[in-house]
């Protein structure tokens, strides 16, 4: 993600109200998280399961949050997505970055054609942060509790 | 060892105005559903996502900072994900009690052991840079509350050694109706209690 495209994004969690980051460091994301962290609301998780609960806790209490992970760690969230966040009503969005075909990791080429089936599955959404129109695309998206979004990078 | 029952219940006593208790699926959130249902607003039943009582209960205090949380695990639970107490020791804020509930086995699946011989649950809690304790009678678990009443640590441990004990029948109510009641407690939930 370049800067332009992380001012995009960190404007559409801005825009959203998002009060705390929780992270599974990705690339691609520095600088997102670099600005949550300088406000002392990012959180980095050991694991995927890890960041979708903290979230689960924050959202339980009042506070809006938003999960960031890699598309290699979607298949590690999907317990707790299913038997907390989903069984429980419990809303945050979960961004997926997302390198797909282009990613220089032939291992990750392979997690990323495997979990873009399970993404399409779950109903994932895609919002292009190269367009001016992303933010306000991301905020539609998390009105309408959009769980997965897809970040392509 | 205390009997598991009698531990919950001396947790379902000390709920208050400013505390609330997150629960782990199995045994132990039965037995608490059965022990709760003056304070049904002020616990948060799993009954699925093995492993992240800790890290929900770490998530609380970060919006609601006045409550004190007691998080409940099982050492199966625990074990499957280890990484939760150096998230909780690195990001507490507010006041985390942590309560390991250890019988040395997955229980509810039949009492296939969990830990090797020897292993002590508490060295690694302890190791984590967690202040730990270990209980195994019913003044130690009391000891260990008046003891976070004060205590300037966010967060800390009380490893309980517990005894195998069949179930209460299971929570009977929805999962959803579980989380809104449970919210609507946190965000009504005074900072002066």
């Amino acid at each position: 993600m370049d800067s332009g495209e992380s001012r995009q994004l960190i404007e559409a969690l801005n825009l959203c109200g998002v009060g705390h980051l929780i992270v599974v460091p990705a690339t691609g994301m520095e600088l997102v998280c670099e600005h949550f962290e300088a406000r002392g609301a990012c959180l980095y998780a050991t694991r995927e399961e890890e960041a979708v609960a903290i979230a689960a806790g924050l959202s339980l209490s009042g506070e809006r949050a938003a999960v960031i992970m890699a598309q290699a760690g979607v298949g590690n969230a999907l317990n707790a997505v299913f038997t907390l966040a989903d069984a429980y009503e419990i809303y945050f969005p979960i961004l997926v970055c997302f390198r797909g075909k282009e990613d220089p990791n032939v291992v990750q080429r392979v997690s990323a054609g495997r979990t873009h089936l399970v993404l399409e599955a779950l109903g994932c959404a895609e919002v292009s942060w190269a367009v001016p129109a992303g933010a306000e695309e991301f905020k539609r998206l998390v009105n309408n509790r959009q769980r997965w979004i897809k970040c392509r990078l | 060892m205390l009997p598991r029952i009698e531990a919950l219940r001396l947790i379902a006593d000390r709920l208050g105005e400013r505390s609330c208790v997150v629960s782990p699926l199995g045994y132990i959130t039965r037995d608490l559903f059965s022990l709760t249902s003056g304070a049904r607003e002020r616990c948060f039943y799993c009954m699925g996502s093995m492993g992240s009582v800790v890290p929900v209960a770490l998530g609380i205090p970060l919006g609601r900072p006045h409550l004190h949380v007691f998080a409940i695990e099982g050492d199966g639970s625990l074990l499957m994900n280890l990484g939760a107490l150096v998230t909780l020791r690195r990001y507490c804020r507010g006041r985390v009690s942590l309560l390991v509930f250890d019988n040395r086995c997955y229980e509810s699946t039949g009492g296939q052991p969990s830990q090797p011989e020897g292993f002590k649950l508490q060295d690694i809690c302890s190791a984590s840079g967690l202040r730990t304790h270990v209980a195994t009678e019913a003044g130690h678990v009391e000891e260990f509350f008046r003891m976070r009443e004060t205590a300037p640590e966010p967060a800390a441990v009380l490893v309980v050694k517990v005894a195998v004990a069949p179930p209460s029948a299971r929570a009977d109510e929805p999962p959803d109706v579980i989380a809104a009641r449970f919210s609507k407690w946190l965000r009504g939930a005074s900072p002066e209690g």
